[in-house]
């Protein structure tokens, strides 16, 4: 059967785009203001620090991902569109969402790095420079804005699909289900570090591995969230698509 | 062309909401889904759109199997009961995404309507009264130009002028485009003239399945004193019986006989059959 | 229309059409309300509609225009009257007596009544 995924994914991809622009007006915001204000109010008194903020896009693909993937099963149903083709749609929508967020993300990372004098005690650093470079490197070369796209390309699409799974997930507990396995996640760190230690997995060595390439932290997450997805997909597959207004 | 459902069953939890219901729609004409409240309306409508699934049987749209079935959803249009679009969306957007969604969808015709109910498009979803929100679902229903139109309980929260309009309008709509309607309600009165073949649902099975003249050519009332009346429905189908003093009615199904004098023969309407029919139900 | 009457909507609409040619309101070579205008304004289905109007047009009282829609014919009012009187005596003489023995009324005063009714009435 034909998927007609392309009116689906024009209208995940869309709505989401327009949420995520203003996240991404607010952060040039923060960015124009601080650069102004380092450059005119505290000219050598103080270091002003931005960095890290694609955090804020992973929660945003976060939240997007329990509240959009509801909402957009529900609309796509009414709309004729069948379950299975707006989930690829939205899997679709959220890994070129994170790709588009990532990348305007490092071109303003990459035009108020060219425009920073060491004067100007202003310093900002988005995730990759943060794990994977010195502190001191004021400007990345092009090869590392590359690499800086990648990685938070695969943080924020990891973080969009576990949205989801927590979403897809609570949709099909029902209530007793529901208490139950909250409280079984504070328990479940503790749990899996013990089951792992009688096991005899020890997850150091993955870590490291991690640690040692960028590019191993984006097969991490870029296969974490795959992994996400296919559990979604399980999750969704036979769920009761209703109105929210029960 | 048609939507035919087989032995469709299904379980929540315990309780079985459809008990292998099989059914066919089809021909542009308009059915009426007709059942008490929890008879299993709703689900077998949700099913049919592939919102649920069932236990068990199989929905075919035009042939095609609909789960998971653009090209078969696509020609279905569920005027659900209650709101699907996220709730803080304006009526507006929700207007652009069905176009998005349905080429044949009359944007035009669809504002016209949004006039013609006073509903304001600038609105968003969550605030609309009850009535209004079912305007709303009933416009999108009524300009959208599916083959397969179904609304679920169309006129909840309506006011009597506007349910004048909405039957109004949507004979207008079937009358210059014929398409497949199917108005699930328990609200039979208001619909019984609108509907051409009737579909009687009780405790999700399928009690009566035919044209809606088929199903009262055979019932008839009969009323007179109560000693003529018992004699006179002795051996016959009796779906419901009525005394007021001394004076019977009986609702009576199958061949008349000879009326003897001082009775009098009166027609069934389709509300008064689907009483009956459930009285029927009750006793046994 | 009236849904309480005992008898099926589409025998209501044929009479009433009936009603209609007989006082004028539709006249001879004059266009009848289409189905689409019965269904929305009784609001009952176009099926219903069109087994009524098809009544007419197979007595020969109703004819179709290709795209234009349903015209009285010629001497429909004729044929309709003819009717009528041919099914008076049936439809309403025979009733009338029934309930006048009822009642304990006799001819002559039955007759006086007739009479007074033809004054009376308009």
């Amino acid at each position: 059967m034909k998927m007609n995924l392309r009116p689906a994914f024009r209208y995940q991809f869309g709505s989401s785009l327009r949420s995520a622009v203003i996240i991404l007006l607010i952060i040039l915001a923060i960015f124009v203001f601080l650069a102004v204000g380092t450059f005119y109010i505290a000219v050598g008194a103080v270091e002003m620090r931005f960095t890290g903020y694609s955090i804020s896009f992973a929660i945003f693909l976060f939240v997007m991902g329990i509240v959009g993937v509801r909402s957009d099963m529900r609309l796509c149903l009414q709309c004729g569109v069948s379950r299975r083709t707006a989930f690829v749609s939205g899997f679709l929508a959220t890994l070129c969402l994170s790709f588009v967020l990532a990348l305007s993300l490092e071109l303003l990372t990459a035009l108020v790095q060219l425009w920073m004098r060491a004067d100007y005690h202003f310093f900002s650093a988005d995730l990759y420079q943060i794990l994977y470079l010195s502190g001191s490197q004021a400007r990345l070369t092009a090869g590392q804005h590359v690499i800086s796209v990648l990685v938070n390309t695969s943080t924020l699409f990891a973080s969009g699909l576990l949205g989801n799974f927590f979403s897809l997930l609570y949709w099909r507990l029902n209530k007793a289900l529901t208490v139950l396995v909250s409280l079984a996640f504070p328990v479940l760190p503790s749990a899996v570090s013990w089951l792992m230690y009688r096991i005899g997995v020890n997850l150091k060595p993955f870590i490291d591995w991690v640690a040692v390439s960028p590019f191993n932290f984006v097969l991490s997450f870029m296969l974490g969230g795959i992994v996400c997805a296919g559990i979604n997909w399980l999750l969704l597959r036979r769920a009761d698509i209703r109105s929210a207004a029960a | 062309m048609s939507i035919e459902i087989k032995n469709i069953s299904k379980n929540f939890g315990g309780t079985c909401a459809l008990d292998r219901v099989t059914l066919s729609l089809g021909d542009n004409k308009i059915y009426g889904l007709l059942g008490n409240n929890g008879a299993g309306k709703s689900t077998l409508l949700s099913i049919l759109t592939n919102r649920l699934y069932p236990g068990g049987g199989s929905v075919t749209v035009d042939g095609q199997p609909v789960a998971n079935n653009d090209q078969a959803l696509g020609k279905i249009f569920l005027v659900s009961e209650k709101n699907m679009f996220p709730d803080d969306m304006r009526v507006k957007s929700a207007l652009d995404a069905v176009a998005h969604f349905y080429p044949a969808f009359d944007r035009a015709y669809a504002e016209k309507l949004a006039d013609k109910f006073r509903l304001d498009t600038k609105q968003k979803i969550k605030a609309l009264s009850t009535g209004y929100g079912s305007i709303f679902r009933l416009i999108l229903g009524l300009s959208v130009n599916t083959p397969y139109l179904l609304f679920d309980e169309p006129v909840l929260g309506l006011d009597a002028r506007h349910r004048d309009m909405f039957y109004r309008t949507l004979m207008e709509k079937y009358t210059e485009k014929p398409c497949t309607v199917l108005i699930s309600t328990h609200l039979i009165a208001e619909a019984a003239e609108l509907i051409e073949h009737a579909v009687i649902i009780r405790n999700g099975r399928i009690l009566r399945d035919c044209p809606g003249e088929e199903l009262l050519s055979g019932a008839y009332a009969v009323s007179g004193p109560s000693a003529l009346v018992d004699s006179y429905i002795e051996g016959k189908r009796v779906l419901s019986i009525n005394t007021v003093g001394g004076l019977k009615t009986a609702a009576l199904q199958g061949e008349r006989d000879a009326l003897p004098a001082g009775l009098e023969v009166s027609r069934i309407n389709l509300q008064d059959y689907f009483i009956s029919l459930m009285e029927e139900e009750d006793k046994k | 229309m009236n849904f309480q009457d005992e008898r099926p909507i589409f025998l209501q609409l044929a009479e009433q059409l009936e009603e209609g040619i007989l006082s004028g309101a539709y006249p001879e070579e004059g266009r009848v309300p289409s189905i689409t205008e019965y269904s929305v304004a009784y609001k009952i289905n176009p099926a219903t509609a069109l087994k009524g109007v098809n009544l007419l047009v197979d007595a020969g009282l109703l004819y179709k225009k290709r795209g234009l829609g349903m015209f009285v014919a010629a001497g429909a009012r004729e044929t309709l009257v003819s009717q009528r009187r041919a099914h008076f005596y049936g439809e309403y003489i025979e009733k009338l007596v029934r309930e006048a023995k009822n009642l304990g009324l006799t001819a002559a005063e039955l007759i006086t009544m007739i009479k007074r009714g033809f004054s009376d009435v308009d």
